[in-house]
């Protein structure tokens, strides 16, 4: 590989994304020609900077949006909550004792999370841990709006 | 910190920082990008953090700087002519040569190119995208693609070598 002409393509924006693999592959060893020591860390951060945006955009796809993180105020009420978390633990049992689940072969240690199949454990829990964290902040919600409109009610007597 | 660490310091984080960016600019995409940026910027200053604990209180606070500096860029390149050549407040290598941290400087020099060039640069060399799924996306020809491209990685080069020999011309001192 003549990593001069390498970077001379790079430079005029002509490289492919192999060639760039490549040329980021060749500034991550320890011993480079003395006149690209000084270039090393621009590449070492834009490969830095990739194995961070790929965690992200792993993290992204297996996330609520933001219009669903967006706390809806008034719009939940207490019979869709009750109704939604029985439907949940009823589905949650039915799964895990259902005769099929248990008997297959497969690899059991997976969740589905908003369309995504995830296997890692600890994600898993993060999301689970997050999404019990919603719950009960939904439901303070409604607990202060139910007060907020009996203080009204209570004020305009 | 490795990945994995840092990702469980994310998936947690990260809708709390949506939210607060989304209720500012009122704008999801522009939230998300945000977002994006403040976790970068979280995972470049790792080391920080794993000595100080204080990831969340960081992170909030740039969310939002970060989403009142979006609102206060959009008023001001709202013209598309503007936005092809406009090049805000560009840093200089003496005020890079004081950013200690490289990873800063670079961070730095890549967020003050202008804004056609960022978006290719970012596509093609963080993102990984091909010259011409950029095209294909910008509504661009393949040659503006490349031409931005070369104008962005020679800016990046001449910019950041300039300033490091500066700073080591001074840590000689001379």
């Amino acid at each position: 590989m003549d990593i001069d002409n390498l970077l001379n393509k790079y430079f005029e924006g002509e490289t492919n994304i192999e060639e760039e693999r490549m040329i980021r592959e060749f500034f991550n060893q320890e011993n480079l020609p003395e006149h690209l020591k000084e270039l090393a860390p621009l590449f070492n951060y834009m490969e830095d900077e990739r194995v961070a945006l790929e965690a992200l955009k792993e993290i992204k796809d297996i996330s609520p949006t933001t219009r669903q993180t967006t706390k809806k105020k008034l719009t939940l009420s207490r019979s869709f909550f009750i109704s939604a978390v029985s439907a949940a633990c009823i589905t949650a049992v039915l799964f895990l004792f259902s005769p099929n689940n248990s008997n297959s072969g497969e690899n059991q240690n997976y969740a589905w999370i908003n369309g995504k199949r995830i296997t890692d454990k600890d994600m898993i829990r993060m999301f689970a841990e997050k999404s019990l964290e919603d719950v009960s902040s939904n439901e303070n919600i409604f607990m202060e709006q139910m007060s907020a409109v009996f203080d009204e009610k209570i004020g305009e007597e | 910190m490795d990945i994995e660490e840092y990702k469980k310091i994310i998936v947690p984080l990260r809708p709390q920082l949506l939210s607060i960016a989304y209720r500012i600019l009122k704008n999801v995409a522009d939230s998300e990008d945000v977002v994006q940026d403040v976790c970068l910027r979280i995972w470049h200053r790792r080391e920080e953090f794993s000595q100080y604990q204080n990831v969340a209180a960081y992170s909030t606070t740039m969310t939002k700087n970060l989403s009142i500096d979006r609102v206060r860029t959009k008023r001001y390149t709202s013209d598309e002519t503007l936005l092809e050549n406009h090049v805000a407040d560009e840093y200089t290598p003496d005020r890079l040569m004081e950013e200690k941290d490289g990873n800063t400087a670079i961070r730095m020099i890549i967020e003050k190119l202008p804004p056609m060039q960022q978006k290719v640069f970012e596509m093609k060399d963080l993102h990984g995208y091909e010259t011409h799924e950029i095209a294909a996306s910008m509504d661009i020809t393949i040659e503006a693609v490349r031409n931005n491209l070369s104008r962005a990685r020679k800016r990046l080069r001449d910019l950041y070598l300039e300033s490091n020999r500066k700073k080591k011309g001074e840590s000689n001192g001379y």
